[in-house]
């Protein structure tokens, strides 16, 4: 019998540049792959990511307009599983590139941060309707409203950093502020981590430790950093056309330990 | 004649006593607030003006308030029972907390029959 998932997985960090967008989308691929049904929503109003990869995909209705209240989610949703040969069932969410709207966001009141809370909460029956396993969030970076709403509204927190000092203290401080107000037990995936010589598993696992440690918080994943990622960026995906590469086997790994979380 | 007391009837019959208790000490607290002005000039302002309960709200508030107030953004408009049922906290608890966010202007209360409703602005 089919393990029934149903959760939500929101991707946070503090700064811009982690990589946040780019593990957002190969995470829902490698997922779609394994022939889970997901859903990814562009929630970065700001500085919107996924239409630069789907931008044939752009609807009619964007997740501006699911929060604006002007449509269902299913109006938002495009199915993209046959496109890519997909096991599973993959659904892309755009956020509306244009300035207008991203001006638009940029001024929302409290009033309406608070009904975009409640749009996001109502989403955990979505997932049930539509049969999905999970719905990513891909956030802006910072404390944002858009950003907590999402953290506050997700069952699996993850909070991606890369491994510089400013970095770490300030996802430290973001768990302790916020996560931990939220009562949300957050993983953090570190990012674009420099090694100067290869690393054994028991090595890897002292760097997890030490670092699970000062973050007081669940380490879901360590990911080297390599060029060729930041070189292709969005041209292609990762997960489908270099599936040998270390940065989707990391991802794999990470991908099973959320699978793994009850 | 020899009767036998169904148990589950008589605790179904003690649960709904207990929930019309609960409703009429309710009914009892929303009179005696009104009739002794128990309001400060700060709460009558918050309830005339009503204010927004949003995430950054959510944060600064106590963790036992931010607990209620996060169940009532997620079902919107609630009894104390439905809270308590969100939270897994004593309806008591549920009752007191969501009084005292409607007194902060976060909640605004209305009665449907026996009922009191907790409903967001």
């Amino acid at each position: 019998m089919k393990v029934k998932r149903e959760k939500v997985i929101s991707i946070n960090s503090l700064r811009g540049g982690t990589g946040k967008s780019l593990i957002a989308i190969n995470l829902a691929f490698l997922f779609a792959k394994k022939g889970l049904n997901v859903s990814i929503l562009d929630l970065d109003f700001r500085a919107p990511t996924l239409y630069t990869l789907f931008e044939g995909e752009l609807q009619e209705y964007t997740t501006n307009d699911f929060l604006n209240n002007k449509c269902s989610i299913e109006d938002v949703l495009v199915d993209v599983s046959g496109k890519y040969k997909l096991k599973g069932r993959l659904f892309v969410g755009l956020a509306d590139p244009s300035l207008e709207a991203i001006h638009d966001m940029i001024n929302k009141d409290s009033k309406w941060e608070m009904r975009a809370l409640q749009r996001l909460l109502s989403l955990k029956s979505t997932i049930r309707s539509l049969g999905l396993d999970y719905i990513i969030y891909d956030t802006s970076p910072g404390i944002l409203y858009s950003s907590i709403n999402a953290a506050a509204s997700s069952d699996i927190p993850i909070l991606v950093s890369t491994v510089d000092n400013a970095d770490i203290a300030g996802t430290r401080r973001m768990i302790k502020e916020i996560y931990s107000a939220l009562e949300k037990k957050v993983f953090v995936l570190l990012n674009k981590f420099v090694s100067r010589e290869p690393l054994s598993e028991s090595g890897w696992n002292v760097i997890i430790r030490r670092f699970e440690n000062t973050l007081k918080s669940r380490v879901i994943g360590i990911i080297p950093c390599f060029c060729d990622v930041l070189e292709v960026g969005y041209q292609y995906i990762f997960a489908l056309n270099r599936p040998e590469h270390p940065f989707v086997k990391n991802l794999e790994a990470v991908a099973e330990r959320i699978n793994s979380i009850k | 004649m020899n009767l036998r007391i169904d148990e589950n009837q008589v605790a179904f019959s003690i649960v709904s006593e207990l929930k019309s208790i609960n409703e009429k000490l309710d009914r009892i607290i929303d009179v005696l607030e009104r009739l002794s002005g128990s309001y400060t000039l700060m709460e009558r302002r918050n309830l005339k003006f009503g204010r927004v309960l949003d995430v950054l709200t959510l944060l600064s508030l106590p963790d036992n308030l931010r607990k209620t107030a996060m169940a009532m953004c997620k079902l919107n408009e609630a009894t104390a029972d439905q809270i308590a049922e969100e939270t897994g906290r004593k309806r008591a608890v549920e009752s007191s907390l969501l009084n005292q966010l409607a007194r902060m202007g976060y909640l605004r209360k209305k009665r449907v029959g026996r009922k009191v409703y907790f409903y967001l602005k």
